[in-house]
């Protein structure tokens, strides 16, 4: 099989060519192109059985630590849950504090935060790291002092929005996007200008399409995609404005197309009867550009979503041999169960193969690109519905997955999960939860709740599944020496063999692990592994809530997944950093 | 034998006596409301910890504590004003749990009432001017019914909707 | 065998005084306050049956004024909403459960052995269990009342209007605990009817003889035997889920709301003939005995009710038509609920067909005949209407729906009960009622069943809903709901005329003989008041009205039935042949302590299920002493042989 091209690791300062690796790890995703892929070799499937604590740092937190470990430079910053501080830690001294940044959170904001209040982490570019408040604020913090560059207030958490998500800085552009699918909001993308702050754009998931940012260069590839305000004409009146959408999910980009991908979460409320219609732009792939935002194309992955399958999941931007051609694509492991291998020129589906054990859809139509459901298990008024496979928080949810460029498979830490639904009446009340349905998770078959799959995206099948007891939160980061690393919400961080899905050695952490792991390459030469411990999430959010698990139908039905989840770990953020002796 | 029937008797009028006392309040229902009455309660009490000793209890108690009916619509509320989003039904979320008797602001009506009124720091959003006074007291008396705070015979013994209760389908 | 066993009168020398004092002695009633609780005669516990039915009959009746004092004038603050939705539940409770299944079983319970010619039911004990649970059941519904817990969800308590959610407290449980004790108590007297009447009729009393009273009462216990259970499970259901949090009714976790109208009508529309049936057995009877000749079309008309009794199990989705029904099952039961009105219109002919024949003599009973002809004819006519879905869906939960079935159940039951009662008065107390008066009363009570009934038609037409406190003075339904109002004062003023002229012939009321109708059937050959073991000597019966074949001294009877111990004779099914003797048991308190433990599980698993167990093992006791083994299982007294 001919080796694909590396999609490039931007560098501190030039992100917009690919660069050989330089030990650096500036934003969560690793690249543009979304791989997190590391090309350090010093920890390989030999010796990473020797790997020990190198050094560790508590975060003071007790709720999700889902963020991911920048390292730019000898400094290493790390963003925590609510109340969102940004540590700056010198890698020369072992981890010492340099300098934290306080944004000063609204307290209030916690109330709308829908599963948990966890940060995915900071954005460096330009000597400036970005971030995102609960509270809906972008801030800018310099580098080096750790003072405030600019604040800008981007929503409101009285119209229940908050912000979790990363930013991705593409020029002068700083990109950010809205949670809130739960709460009834109204969906956006923004970019924003990376010196002053200020609003360039903002390209909302429903309405008009002025709105949406779609103009004469939109050029969606099926037909279902096209027409005049379909935000609009494809919702009951009035609804989109309600809609959800948002876009707290990661954002990648293709410096040579100048398009950046993101997808919209589910539309909102959860109960499907009360927005008869294909609900656009929620679930649904976007190819914009970072300039304007305006809209290239678009896909809609799950036309009148009946599950909560949000398609904000990555989307890792490879060139892969199809057919005996090489041809840009787009891999996107979506929380309806398939990996969509797309055209990222075009919008057109390549293949839709089901990486997840589903009952609620057949497949993706060829021809039309429309998904296609399973008419019995979809929820509605005066009926439960039973064994949704996968779950509301889909066969994989935010946690981001990793391509290596060396066995060129797509390694995809997920969730094995079902549920049954009950769906009621939702009310809008502003700034409270717009649902609609009462949930209730379990185990799928097999019973393990948790999978760490390897995908071959060109053949679109399973190359080797290791069963966790739990969902697998936890991101995921694959060397070019072949081992992979991710954590359990046991506690465990795990090494891999990424040929074989052999497990290499494991370390047992303080606390469940939600986190990104990272690797870089230490002021001493050495390769580290980072990651956050400190479970939480959806998933995790029965023990950083402290929610009462004889309740099943507790954290939107996730309690009756995770009931033994208390019986295994306790809260509380810590860095780990490993190194080899 | 006369005595015998006595004895039945005065055991009889006793049995019914306690049960019409203890099921008035748990039986009756208001369906037409007074206007509320703003300002008239304050002054519930959050810490345990009162220097100089324990001050006399003060505050109006729950109109609605121990009503079925009150419960009962309290339920319905609980769903309406979105409640239930957060807290489940009673396992909490993207709140906290309601079902453990472990309070942050209090246990007593008096506390849940301030809660619901006035809003809390962490979260919980101030309903004050927004839920008419006897509905947020139906609130309360449900929301104490969850952790089994309100006679059992006065709470229903499930809800129509799908169930609380876990489904072992685990490992 | 005949031959050896029995013989008649003009055969054998018998010493009739010594007999009579024998029987007198062996039948006699238990003394004493004590006593009370003791009595297994069925005319004692059928007397029972009727007085109190009828008492709650006046409960529902002093409810219905409530009711309808509210709705005399619009916007009227009388009543508040939940006092009203309390007093129209308990009002349709009481009338169904509390009043006309039982005063209909007993009337049974007292007739049936007399008309039949036997000394008691089957199962006396059995008999006097039953009656205290309809005693307990209705006692435990109004102690309800006053304790603040009666039922509001309406008399068919639908779920999930009566589940756990939307009914807190115990009201609904003690609605639903009443429905055990009644359901309980009625099965118990289907199965004394049904055994009764198929083994202890009187030889010669072949099933073509049996009175058509009595095969009503048949058909309608055996109806009572197979919707009874219905609702039994219906209320242990909706218990469970309402105490212990099961999910019969809960759509979202697998139960469904609408398997509760399935169970409840699959009892609830078969209520409706179990109510009705007998009313048409009095009609017979009284038909006949007042055209003075046999009833025209014998065979036809008892077709005609047990067709009934099948069909009348065939109707109870047209309960449910504005539930969303299939097409199919619409058109199904629209037909099934056409089709019952031939068995009825059979009867309607056969019985004009008798008074057409025979010379009718328009006496107080026939006038309640007459007036119930009028009435029942009008609700069966809405009945048509409203078997049709699409009309029904029109009206459905408006008073039209109350007018109908006020016009069928009023009609087709209370005003036969009333004739039969006023037929039967004297054979109960040996005392003929004032016919004047009677009469009056009879009018009183037509009209006023027309003026408050027949404006709710023209009231639903024009919308009102029913279960509605109260309405708006904009909405011109405010003279109709006068008229209902002052037509119910009238009804009152005939129901206080009617029990004036019982209470006051049971007084001074001319004396009757055994038969001041000069009728045909078996219970006018004995005594006014019947004595206690119904009759001196069995008689043997050769044709349909006995007394009407030949004079009460020249039937031919019954002798060598023991009369120093309760016996009876058994006859075989189909010819009443005579088949072997068989003892009854004798007055016994154990029933009543049964009923005692019943009760205390039934009353108690309203709070807590276990009382239920509890209440089983509370009536283990007095079962053991009511089956302990006696060698003579009856009561036997101690007396001096006669000479």
């Amino acid at each position: 099989m001919q080796t694909p091209k590396h999609g490039g690791a931007p560098t501190a300062s030039n992100l917009h060519s690919p660069q050989p690796e330089d030990g650096q790890w500036v934003m969560p995703s690793e690249n543009y192109d979304a791989t997190r892929f590391s090309g350090l070799d010093q920890i390989d499937t030999q010796n990473v059985r020797n790997l020990k604590v190198a050094w560790t740092f508590s975060t003071g937190m007790t709720r999700g630590e889902e963020a991911a470990p920048l390292v730019v430079g000898s400094t290493m910053y790390i963003v925590t849950p609510y109340p969102n501080y940004l540590y700056a830690l010198d890698l020369t001294q072992n981890g010492a504090l340099k300098w934290v940044y306080k944004p000063g959170v609204d307290p209030s904001s916690q109330g709308v935060a829908c599963c948990d209040v966890v940060n995915r982490g900071a954005a460096y570019s330009a000597g400036k790291l970005f971030y995102n408040t609960l509270d809906n604020y972008t801030v800018a913090v310099d580098a080096q002092t750790g003072r405030q560059v600019w604040k800008t207030q981007l929503g409101d958490i009285n119209k229940g929005q908050t912000m979790t998500m990363v930013p991705l800085v593409v020029k002068d552009r700083v990109i950010v996007g809205n949670s809130g699918g739960e709460m009834g909001v109204r969906g956006w993308l923004t970019g924003l200008d990376a010196k002053t702050g200020k609003i360039a754009w903002r390209a909302y998931a429903a309405g008009p399409d002025s709105d949406v940012l779609i103009g004469p260069n939109f050029k969606p590839f099926y037909d279902e995609d096209r027409g005049k305000d379909l935000g609009v004409t494809s919702w009951p009146p009035g609804a989109w404005k309600i809609g959800g959408g948002g876009a707290w999910g990661w954002v990648s980009y293709d410096p040579e197309l100048d398009l950046i991908y993101y997808g919209t979460a589910n539309p909102g409320p959860w109960n499907p009867d009360q927005r008869p219609g294909d609900n656009k732009w929620s679930c649904t792939l976007f190819a914009r550009r970072p300039e304007t935002g305006e809209a290239i194309w678009a896909y809609q992955i799950g036309p009148h979503d009946d599950f909560d399958y949000d398609g904000v999941n990555e989307n890792v931007l490879v060139d892969l041999p199809i057919n005996g051609q090489t041809r840009k694509v787009l891999l996107h492991p979506d929380r309806d169960g398939y990996v969509y291998m797309m055209d990222r020129a075009t919008g057109e589906v390549l293949s839709a193969e089901a990486f997840g054990y589903i009952t609620t859809s057949t497949g993706v139509d060829k021809k039309t690109g429309r998904l296609q459901l399973v008419k019995a298990k979809s929820p509605g008024f005066g009926k439960t519905v039973r064994d949704i496979c996968p779950a509301s928080p889909g066969a994989k949810d935010w946690q981001p997955s990793a391509f290596s460029f060396k066995t060129g498979l797509l390694y995809i830490p997920h969730n094995n999960l079902c549920q049954e639904v009950s769906a009621t009446a939702a009310n809008y009340i502003a700034g409270t939860p717009y649902v609609g349905a009462t949930v209730r998770m379990y185990a799928g078959p097999g019973g393990n709740r948790g999978e760490y799959t390897a995908w071959d995206p060109v053949a679109g099948k399973v190359v080797w599944t290791i069963k966790e007891r739990f969902p697998v939160w936890s991101g995921t980061v694959v060397t070019t020496t072949d081992v992979a690393f991710y954590g359990t919400m046991e506690g465990w961080f795990k090494a891999v063999n990424a040929k074989t899905g052999q497990q290499l050695w494991q370390f047992k952490t303080g606390s469940g692990i939600i986190g990104q792991p990272t690797t870089y390459r230490g002021p001493d030469g050495k390769q580290y592994v980072a990651v956050l411990s400190g479970v939480g999430g959806w998933a995790g959010a029965v023990v950083a809530g402290g929610l009462d698990t004889r309740d099943g139908t507790g954290a939107l039905g996730f309690t009756n997944a995770m009931i033994d989840l208390p019986k295994y770990t306790t809260r509380g953020g810590t860095l780990y950093v490993f190194s080899l002796p | 034998m006369k005595r015998v029937t006595k004895g039945v008797l005065a055991c009889a009028s006793v049995l019914v006596l306690a049960t019409l006392a203890s099921s008035c309040k748990r039986e009756s229902r208001t369906l037409r409301n007074e206007p509320p009455q703003r300002g008239l309660y304050d002054a519930a009490r959050e810490s345990t910890n009162e220097p100089g000793g324990k001050l006399p209890k003060i505050g109006m108690p729950s109109p609605a504590e121990g009503n079925a009916y009150a419960i009962s619509q309290g339920q319905r509320l609980f769903d309406w004003y979105n409640c239930s989003g957060c807290h489940a039904q009673g396992g909490g979320g993207m709140g906290p749990p309601l079902m453990d008797r472990r309070f942050t602001y209090g246990s007593q009506p008096a506390n849940i009432y301030d809660t619901i009124v006035k809003g809390r720091p962490n979260g919980m959003p101030t309903w004050g001017g927004r839920i008419p006074e006897f509905q947020v007291w139906q609130l309360v008396a449900y929301v104490r019914s969850l952790s089994g705070s309100e006679p059992s015979a006065a709470t229903p013994g499930r809800s129509d909707g799908l169930e609380k209760k876990t489904r072992a389908q685990l490992q | 065998m005949s031959a050896d066993l029995l013989s008649t009168i003009d055969q054998c020398e018998i010493d009739e005084a010594a007999a009579k004092r024998d029987l007198e002695n062996s039948w006699r009633a238990p003394g004493g306050f004590i006593g009370w609780f003791q009595e297994v005669n069925h005319k004692a516990i059928g007397l029972r049956y009727i007085v109190t039915a009828f008492i709650f009959l006046i409960a529902g009746g002093i409810e219905a004024l409530l009711m309808r004092y509210q709705l005399a004038i619009p916007d009227h603050r009388f009543l508040n909403p939940n006092l009203y939705n309390e007093i129209f539940t308990i009002h349709g409770s009481t009338m169904m459960f509390l009043f006309a299944v039982p005063v209909m079983e007993g009337m049974g319970i007292y007739l049936v052995p007399l008309m039949i010619g036997t000394r008691n039911v089957a199962f006396p004990r059995l008999n006097a269990y039953g009656y205290y649970m309809f005693l307990f059941g209705g006692i435990f519904l109004y102690a309800g009342i006053f304790l603040n817990m009666a039922p509001d969800a309406g008399w068919f308590a639908y779920t999930p209007l009566s589940g756990p959610q939307f009914s807190p407290g115990k009201r609904v449980d003690f609605w639903a605990q009443m429905i055990t004790f009644t359901e309980l108590s009625a099965l118990v007297v289907a199965i004394e009817i049904i055994v009764t009447v198929i083994k202890l009729r009187a030889p010669g009393m072949s099933l073509d003889r049996i009175p058509i009273f009595v095969w009503a009462m048949l058909v309608q216990s055996f109806m009572v035997v197979f919707a009874m259970p219905a609702v039994m499970d219906a209320s242990g259901m909706l218990m469970m889920d309402r105490t212990i949090g099961t999910h019969f009714f809960n759509p979202a976790e697998g139960g469904d709301p609408l398997l509760w109208q399935h169970t409840f009508w699959f009892f609830g529309h078969p209520e409706v003939y179990i109510i009705f049936i007998p009313g048409t057995g009095m009609v017979a009877e009284l038909v006949t005995v007042f055209s003075r000749r046999p009833i025209f079309g014998y065979t036809a008309i008892v077709l005609s009710i047990i067709s009934t009794g099948f069909i009348g199990f065939g109707l109870w989705v047209h309960h449910m038509f504005a539930t969303g029904l299939p097409q199919l099952g619409e058109s199904f039961f629209t037909a099934a609920s056409l089709l019952i009105t031939i068995p009825t219109g059979v009867q309607f002919f056969c019985w004009l067909a008798t008074m057409w024949g025979g010379r009718p003599k328009l006496t107080v009973p026939f006038w309640y005949v007459i007036s119930f002809f009028i009435i029942f004819v009008a609700g069966g006519l809405s009945g048509v209407m409203i078997a049709s879905a699409p009309f029904d869906i029109q009206v459905h939960d408006t008073f039209f729906i109350v007018a109908h079935f006020h016009y069928v159940l009023i009609g087709g039951a209370v005003f036969p009960l009333l004739g039969a009662i006023y037929y039967w008065f004297p054979k109960m107390t040996g005392r003929l009622q004032d016919d004047r008066l009677g009469l009056i009363t009879c009018w009183i009570l037509l009209i006023g069943f027309n003026l408050t009934f027949f404006p709710m038609h023209w009231l639903g037409l024009h919308g009102m809903p029913r279960r509605v406190y109260t309405y708006s003075a904009n909405s011109s339904w405010a003279s109709m709901n006068a008229l209902a109002s002052i037509g119910a004062v009238v009804i009152a003023v005939g129901g206080i005329l009617y029990l004036v002229n019982i209470f006051r012939s049971k007084r001074d009321g001319g004396f009757s003989g055994p038969n001041p109708w000069q009728a045909g059937t078996l219970e006018w050959m004995t005594d006014s008041p019947a004595p206690r073991y119904n009759f001196l000597h069995i008689p043997i019966v050769s044709g349909r009205e006995p007394l009407w074949e030949r004079p009460s001294d020249e039937i031919p009877l019954v002798i060598g039935l023991r009369t120093d111990r309760r016996e009876v004779l058994v006859t075989r099914t189909l010819e009443a042949s005579p088949d072997h003797r068989y003892i009854l048991p004798g007055p016994t308190i154990w029933p009543f302590w049964v009923a005692v433990g019943t009760g205390i599980g039934f009353t108690g698993s309203v709070f807590n299920m276990w009382w239920f167990v509890l209440g089983g093992f509370i009536c283990f006791v007095p079962f053991v002493g009511w089956f302990w083994p006696h060698r003579n299982i009856n009561f036997v007294p101690k007396m001096e042989k006669p000479k």
